[in-house]
């Protein structure tokens, strides 16, 4: 199964990534639509963390052995059975967080859709290179 | 194999029992696996308020650990009692099982304390999905508008929720001077309070209902302790749960708050397992045995009773009591000791006017935590909890806005994940 | 059948090498790019006066190493790893000078690569204070010789001054395998700029004036001759190696293919770039992955256009090539530089 690696050497701490992601994750898929027309405005689903000259992006790392998964009291938490993911039902998503309190990474969010859902990194569905890898300048996320 | 005989019972099937086949199978892939349960079939036990609230269509568990795990399950059945030493078990409709091992998962039942007029309609506990459907049904048959829940604990609030998505006129009756008394401290209550006033539900705290008022056997009023009396169309009494061990009474198995276990979750009778509500655990952090009734820990401790059940040691290393809820569009997170004792505790506290961060730390470990608003980053720090990861090194960090795991040290935050290459 | 025992060789696949620049003067990134880089295509990089970072040790078959007056890093491993040792006795962007690498430079990474002290300045002598004669650099390079087992080719590297010629047979004699020759004006943006800009030739007059002087003391064929200075283009190749080089060291070219802008303020140690810094902020940017893609393709294109030039000129190799001055002619020289770099005016024929 790919996986996404973090180069936390290369990241210069760009923020690009969280910038497409959202793109990604929005309606339009364009980027001033997604930024000045949408909202609530989308989610990025990947965070740059930045502590002195040392920065990383952060998305989900789909544990093999995922406690949002084991957790998660409707079952919408599961595992992609094509690419791996861990991914979100968000038709069966209530918004107990669950989730976002067995995640060591922290990255799991709140997003307020229709209903309340929680939202999280998912590969890119099954389209290719996530739009995070693809779009970082520096190779400092691959996806291999 | 008889109907009567069976490798492994599972005495309740929930989320315990349905982890403990999963393991159960990893171990043993043909041996049978019987579950009696009192319900029609599985189903997730804490999707009941949300169902109610309309948030989501059905109660049904749609996880993957039901695919594989072939369980024959006997359906609105009661175990009644349990012979340890010839390992049988006798059910509500007379007829005896046979088992090798088993597994109590019979988590908790409501307590229901004698308030006068409690016999009367329109009463109701919240617990499973039968209490789901009367209330449903109840709501159907009546144009109720006035809500009275008592006890504003964890499904106080959740059935609070679920009646605010229903534009009910609410009110929450808790005797504790503040709310989720077991996962908040009384300033994180304030935010909560605040939270539900903004959203029209009425707290009343430090009281508690004496009387219910009924009128053709129909709830009209309740009647609280400080005298006053309110209108109420339907009470839902959540004033907590204690686990169901009444059909224990005579097996012998040593039952303090819970069934006592040991750390591989094996009772006191060898060959019977428990895991869930109904087990007294020893406490992650204290060492102190009591009652941990989350879906996290129901989790671990099933999986850990299905590896013992199969031969395959596995220690569970304590409960640890986590929380998560949203309440009138305020999240909260909780896990530990969250009103520590004076002595030799520390905390810290973060807050503005939407959100409140608690750490209450003791010799460089985290003990507790609660967060309130903003939860996103809450995983990092029960997971230190877990871990029992010493913050010396980043100590001045922690609740930084910005915290996360880049403040973790290297070493640890390079081994969270197991694999090569996806490491942080 | 040849019974003659060659001196040892170095085999490249273009005759294209990266020129000294040290860690130190260029970041861990940027030097690692250029060992990956010339690994994939088949060259050599040179380690300057730097020493060798343990972790490039694994490269060592494509990395030639220097020994300069600082003798900073140098130690038998280091020797031993590379394929071929390389003396600096002058370096074309500040010939007669040495070099200064200020203390707030010198961290720990590099303190131990250089084997200094951290914090410490690290200064290259002027001169190598044991070579005041070809007989003493003779010594040091049959001590190299002696170090290396005799397996791996010495170097000279000396810059292009008005005694050149002299010099560079004085290296061959002295018993180098190769003689690299830098010219005025090499790319630093760290050397004194009055020296710079004004001490030293430029390199194709020095380099057809050593080809000329070796070819009549009968030595040519004991060394090869490498230039470095000013290598911009692959044409710029063409003409070195018709000129009489066997093959040219590029730096400045290199680090443009990395992302240089040529803003020649490398000794501020800010390099945007990632490049001419320390700066852990500014290393970080350039990823070698992708500074090794870079190189990879500046020197694969520059290959393929010296192909379809040798292609033009109806030169079936690149060793036919060399030294063949009647491939090249002159427009707009004057009559004594044409004389100098023994090149026909353009329509003269043969």
């Amino acid at each position: 199964m790919k996986k996404i690696h973090i180069h936390e050497e290369y990241c210069i701490g760009c923020r690009l990534c969280e910038i497409n992601c959202l793109v990604k994750h929005s309606k339009s898929g364009k980027i001033i639509k997604a930024f000045k027309e949408e909202f609530p405005r989308p989610l990025s689903r990947v965070h740059v963390e930045e502590k002195g000259y040392l920065s990383f992006a952060l998305q989900c790392r789909h544990c093999e052995d995922a406690q949002c998964i084991e957790n998660c009291m409707t079952g919408a938490m599961h595992r992609d059975e094509k690419n791996g993911a861990v991914v979100c039902d968000e038709t069966r998503c209530v918004g107990c967080w669950m989730c976002i309190m067995s995640c060591p990474f922290g990255v799991v969010q709140r997003e307020k859709k229709e209903k309340r859902i929680a939202s999280k990194c998912d590969l890119c569905g099954s389209d290719g290179e996530p739009a995070c890898v693809v779009n970082c300048p520096n190779e400092a996320l691959s996806y291999e | 194999m008889s109907n009567g005989e069976t490798k492994y019972l599972l005495i309740g099937y929930s989320v315990a029992s349905w982890w403990c086949a999963h393991s159960i199978r990893e171990g043993d892939r043909s041996g049978r696996i019987v579950a009696v349960t009192e319900e029609e079939g599985p189903y997730s036990r804490p999707l009941i308020t949300y169902v109610l609230g309309k948030k989501t269509g059905d109660v049904a568990y749609t996880g993957t650990i039901f695919q594989h795990d072939e369980v024959e399950i006997y359906p609105r059945k009661r175990v009644v009692e349990i012979e340890p030493r010839d390992r049988i078990a006798r059910l509500s409709d007379g007829t005896d099982i046979r088992f090798q091992k088993a597994l109590i998962a019979t988590g908790g039942i409501p307590i229901f304390p004698t308030i006068p007029g409690r016999e009367n309609q329109g009463i109701f506990t919240f617990t499973r999905r039968s209490d789901m459907e009367s209330i449903d049904t109840f709501l159907h048959g009546h144009p109720a508008r006035n809500i009275v829940i008592l006890g504003g604990g964890f499904i106080g609030l959740k059935t609070c929720e679920a009646m605010m998505d229903m534009k009910k006129n609410i009110t929450l009756v808790e005797l504790a001077p503040r709310l989720l008394q077991n996962m908040l401290d009384e300033e994180g209550s304030y935010y909560l309070e605040k939270a539900l006033a903004h959203s029209g539900v009425h707290v009343i705290k430090e009281d508690t209902i004496v009387l219910f008022e009924t009128e053709t056997d129909r709830l009209t009023d309740v009647v609280l302790k400080s005298g006053r009396r309110i209108p109420a169309d339907l009470a839902v009494v959540s004033i907590g749960v204690r686990p169901n061990v009444d059909f224990l009474r005579n097996s012998g198995i040593e039952v303090h708050r819970g069934i006592v276990v040991d750390e591989h979750q094996e009772t006191s009778c060898p060959g019977l397992y428990a895991a869930g509500d109904v087990t007294e655990t020893r406490n992650l952090l204290t060492g102190e045995r009591n009652v941990v009734a989350v879906w996290p820990e129901a989790v671990n401790q099933g999986r850990i009773a299905g590896w013992n059940m199969t031969g395959r040691e596995v220690a569970y290393e304590g409960s640890l009591p986590v929380n998560a809820v949203e309440v009138g569009e305020k999240a909260m997170v909780s896990a530990g000791i969250v009103n520590p004792p004076a002595d030799g505790y520390e905390t810290i506290v973060r807050k503005d006017r939407e959100n409140y961060q608690k750490l209450v730390l003791k010799d460089d470990l985290i003990m507790g935590a609660v967060f309130v608003g903003e939860i996103s980053k809450s995983g990092i720090y029960i997971n230190l909890m877990r871990q029992k990861l010493p913050v010396e090194t980043f100590r001045d960090k922690l609740l930084d806005p910005n915290f996360g795991l880049i403040n973790l040290p290297t070493n640890y935050r390079k081994h969270i994940v197991k694999g090569v290459g996806i490491e942080v | 059948m040849v019974k003659t025992k060659l001196a040892p060789q170095l085999e490249i696949n273009l005759p294209i090498v990266f020129s000294a620049m040290s860690y130190g003067s260029i970041s861990y990134n940027a030097f690692r790019s250029l060992v990956q880089a010339a690994q994939e295509v088949g060259t050599y990089c040179n380690s300057g006066e730097g020493g060798l970072h343990p972790d490039f040790y694994p490269w060592g078959k494509n990395i030639i190493v220097q020994v300069a007056s600082g003798r900073f890093g140098v130690h038998p491993d280091y020797l031993r790893v590379a394929s071929a040792v390389e003396i600096k006795i002058g370096q074309g962007a500040k010939p007669g000078i040495g070099g200064h690498l200020p203390g707030e430079k010198v961290s720990s990474d590099i303190s131990r690569t250089r084997k200094i002290p951290e914090g410490s300045d690290a200064i290259s002598p002027a001169p190598h204070h044991d070579i005041y004669s070809i007989e003493d650099l003779e010594r040091l390079v049959f001590a190299i010789k002696e170090a290396t087992g005799y397996e791996k080719p010495v170097s000279v590297k000396i810059a292009a001054v008005h005694n050149v010629a002299a010099i560079a047979s004085g290296a061959i004699r002295a018993g180098a395998d190769i003689v690299a020759i830098d010219g005025i004006r090499g790319g630093t943006g760290a050397a004194p700029q009055a020296i710079r800009d004004n001490v030293g030739i430029p390199i194709e007059l020095a380099l057809a004036q050593v080809d000329e002087r070796l070819r009549q003391e009968g030595i040519r064929h004991r060394a090869s001759v490498v230039i470095a200075g000013g290598i911009r283009s692959s044409t710029d190749v063409i003409k070195a190696i018709a000129l009489g080089a066997d093959a040219v060291y590029i730096g400045t070219a290199a680090l443009v293919g990395l992302g240089c802008h040529l803003c020649q303020k490398c000794y501020t140690g800010k390099c945007n770039w990632g490049i001419a810094t320390q700066d852990p902020y500014l290393t970080k940017r350039l990823n070698p992955n992708i500074g090794t893609r870079r190189l990879v393709n500046l020197l694969r294109a520059w290959g393929l256009e010296m192909k379809e030039m040798l292609g033009g000129m109806g030169v079936n190799s690149i060793q036919s090539l060399r030294g063949n001055k009647e491939h090249l002619r002159a427009v707009g020289l004057s009559r004594e530089e044409m004389q100098i770099l023994g090149v026909k005016l353009a329509g003269e024929g043969w």
